[in-house]
């Protein structure tokens, strides 16, 4: 996979790092040319390119339109809108990650600004630590494009779905079990799954029926 | 004309002649072909707007345009517009920009905010 990341902070370094371990071809656009010189020394099989990425011209010379995802990684919200919106718009790029450094910034990155997945780090926080306290509580852990999102359910001790197999439990529609995790195995869920306390049940859901799979999962 | 051709333009039905028309007329402005674009260069594409409707994208409206050229069709969506002037149904237009799949794994394409060149009706 060939792989844009723009800004070499700690994030985009890392992720460029990480994803050129993985063996794809990664870019790495970034504005101060001193960064680069320092970066790309120590880096392997990191493409360095000491450009603004918010520029037509300088993503155009890297060849963003060839690329199968674009990363905002930069530390300025405003930023990694622009590049999100010139890699969606401009250059017809499939995914477009961007990176929301400012929460109170996550309602601004969506389709409008070519976002396909926007990151916040306080959010996945928050939902880090609602995870720690989460048994019988339901966790957000991703927001999908679409309105669906990724939710964890921990069953507690005196769930009502303990004991009762999924095609028993009419998961009402617009939401989906995916996957069953139980004690580090992850069990493919089917209609003949009998789920047990302790199960960490991830289900994609969007907005409506969320409280009804709580009602099914919880006492 | 010869009374196998007059047969053959009286037995044609409406539709089937408004496609050959319209084929005739994009062929002639000398742009790609819509069933020819390749995903994500540049191009230029001409065609008749057969369909508009606005939808919500994300807390805002986007114009949705499909234009045919006779044979295959494509989305044009302008973000955050309700309408453009000149842009209706029956208009035909040229559109530039870099197309990308309607959806992932689709093969219809659609084009995000192009350049685009009113080139009148019919």
């Amino acid at each position: 996979m060939k792989v844009a990341i723009a800004g070499a902070g700690a994030v985009g370094t890392f992720i460029a790092r990480d994803l050129a371990a993985a063996g794809h071809e990664v870019h790495l656009l970034e504005r101060e040319a001193k960064v680069v010189d320092k970066g790309r020394s120590a880096t392997d099989n990191v493409h360095w390119h000491a450009v603004d990425a918010c520029e037509y011209d300088s993503l155009n010379a890297v060849g963003i339109g060839e690329v199968d995802v674009v990363v905002a990684a930069t530390g300025d919200d405003e930023d990694n809108l622009v590049i999100s919106l010139l890699a969606k718009q401009e250059f017809a790029v499939p995914r477009v990650i961007a990176r929301v450094n400012n929460p109170k910034n996550h309602w601004l990155f969506d389709e409008s600004w070519g976002v396909d997945v926007a990151v916040s780090t306080p959010h996945l926080l928050t939902a880090l630590v609602e995870e720690a306290v989460s048994v019988g509580s339901l966790v957000r852990l991703l927001n999908l494009d679409g309105g669906a999102r990724l939710v964890e359910f921990t069953l507690a001790a005196d769930s009502p779905a303990a004991g009762r197999s999924l095609a028993d439990l009419a998961v009402p529609r617009d939401a989906s079990i995916v996957a069953v995790v139980r004690s580090r195995h992850v069990i493919v869920p089917r209609g003949d799954t009998v789920l047990a306390a302790g199960d960490e049940v991830i289900a994609l859901v969007t907005g409506d029926v969320e409280d009804q799979l709580v009602r099914l999962l919880a006492s | 004309m010869g009374i196998r051709s007059l047969i053959t333009r009286l037995s044609t039905t409406v539709g089937e002649a408004d496609a050959e028309l319209l084929r005739a007329f994009c062929a002639q402005q000398g742009q790609v072909a819509i069933r020819d674009v390749a995903p994500r260069t540049e191009v230029t594409v001409v065609g008749q707007i057969s369909s508009i409707r606005t939808v919500p994208h994300a807390g805002s409206p986007w114009l949705e345009v499909t234009m045919s050229d006779g044979d295959e069709s494509l989305v044009v969506m302008w973000t955050g517009r309700r309408s453009i002037a000149g842009v209706t149904p029956g208009k035909r237009l040229a559109v530039k920009g870099r197309a990308l799949p309607l959806a992932p794994g689709s093969g219809r394409l659609k084009m995000l905010n192009p350049a685009y060149e009113l080139l009148g009706s019919c």
